[in-house]
């Protein structure tokens, strides 16, 4: 793919199109893998040797946790491209992105709370890993909150990018947290998939949750940055001319 | 039933599992609904015009 088609897939027409057409090839598979995965996890891998079945929370956790950071990545890919080359396509990408990937966060947090509950005695800690996840959260919220407020579209798209790209220095930390610091959190489990720290029937769940948790999100994100680039793109010709398309 | 009980942690597992799923329905209706009503503002703007 040269710049040049690059450009031509990152004009909001072509961008808006491309991503409805998309979104079925993300969320079907999205939802076929998670069933499956959520099956394997549940119902077909053994209890932990330690942990019994609670163990079993990490199919629902340990995706989430990175989906939320690898969420937040992109998102603050996206908002570096949008203040570089300007792209309204960019910057919408990087909205679009950001309350599901607070959710996510939230997700990895309360499911983390019901892993910790019965494991460590307590639901929260003001460990390392916990507290920068927290952040996170508030990273996303910080840039939902900071776009509704201001009203220009410009000034805000420029604002919450720079927020965005403040917060990228809270990845490692969460990421090598557990490395770093002493916490109550445990270390990766899957942190090189040469060497991971749980057997292949407990793995292959995990795995396929963690694609289908991707797919699935991916496909979300399509239709909302479909909704995002229609909204901001209102006035323009292509946008009339698909409503008419479609009445 | 051993499966759904999940030992001692029925609770936690399948309300981890329950959270989950919601929050990944209501997202999913969430981004539907943005559409649609996006679609009907632009409809209402051409009208307008």
């Amino acid at each position: 793919m040269n710049l040049k088609q690059i450009y031509k897939y990152g004009s909001p027409p072509n961008y808006f199109r491309l991503s409805l057409k998309a979104e079925n090839w993300f969320l079907i598979p999205g939802i076929v893998l998670i069933i499956i995965g959520a099956f394997g996890g549940l119902f077909i891998a053994p209890p932990d040797y330690q942990m019994g079945d609670a163990f079993r929370i990490i199919y629902f956790h340990v995706p989430s946790a990175y989906l939320s950071m690898s969420a937040y990545a992109y998102m603050a890919g996206a908002a570096l491209v949008g203040i570089v080359w300007r792209s309204n396509v960019a910057f919408s990408v990087a909205k679009s992105i950001a309350p599901f990937g607070a959710s996510l966060t939230f997700l990895a947090l309360v499911t983390g709370m019901l892993w910790g509950q019965p494991m460590w005695g307590t639901a929260w800690v003001w460990d390392a890993r916990l507290t920068s996840q927290f952040i996170l959260l508030l990273l996303y919220l910080g840039y939902v909150l900071l776009h509704l407020s201001i009203k220009e579209q410009r000034k805000a798209d420029l604002a919450a990018s720079v927020l965005a790209l403040t917060g990228v220095i809270n990845l490692p930390i969460i990421h090598y947290s557990v490395v770093w610091w002493n916490t109550l959190h445990q270390a990766s489990t899957i942190s090189k998939l040469s060497s991971p720290s749980i057997t292949g029937d407990m793995l292959w769940p995990l795995l396929v949750m963690i694609f289908g948790y991707g797919f699935f999100f991916w496909g979300v994100i399509c239709r909302v940055v479909a909704s995002e680039i229609l909204k901001r793109e209102k006035r323009s010709k292509w946008a009339k001319q698909y409503i008419k398309e479609l009445v | 039933m051993d499966a759904l009980s999940m030992g001692e942690y029925g609770f936690f597992v399948w309300s981890s599992f329950l959270i989950s799923f919601l929050v990944f329905l209501i997202n999913y209706i969430f981004a539907q609904r943005e559409f649609t009503s996006v679609l009907n503002e632009v409809k209402l703007h051409n009208e307008n015009e």
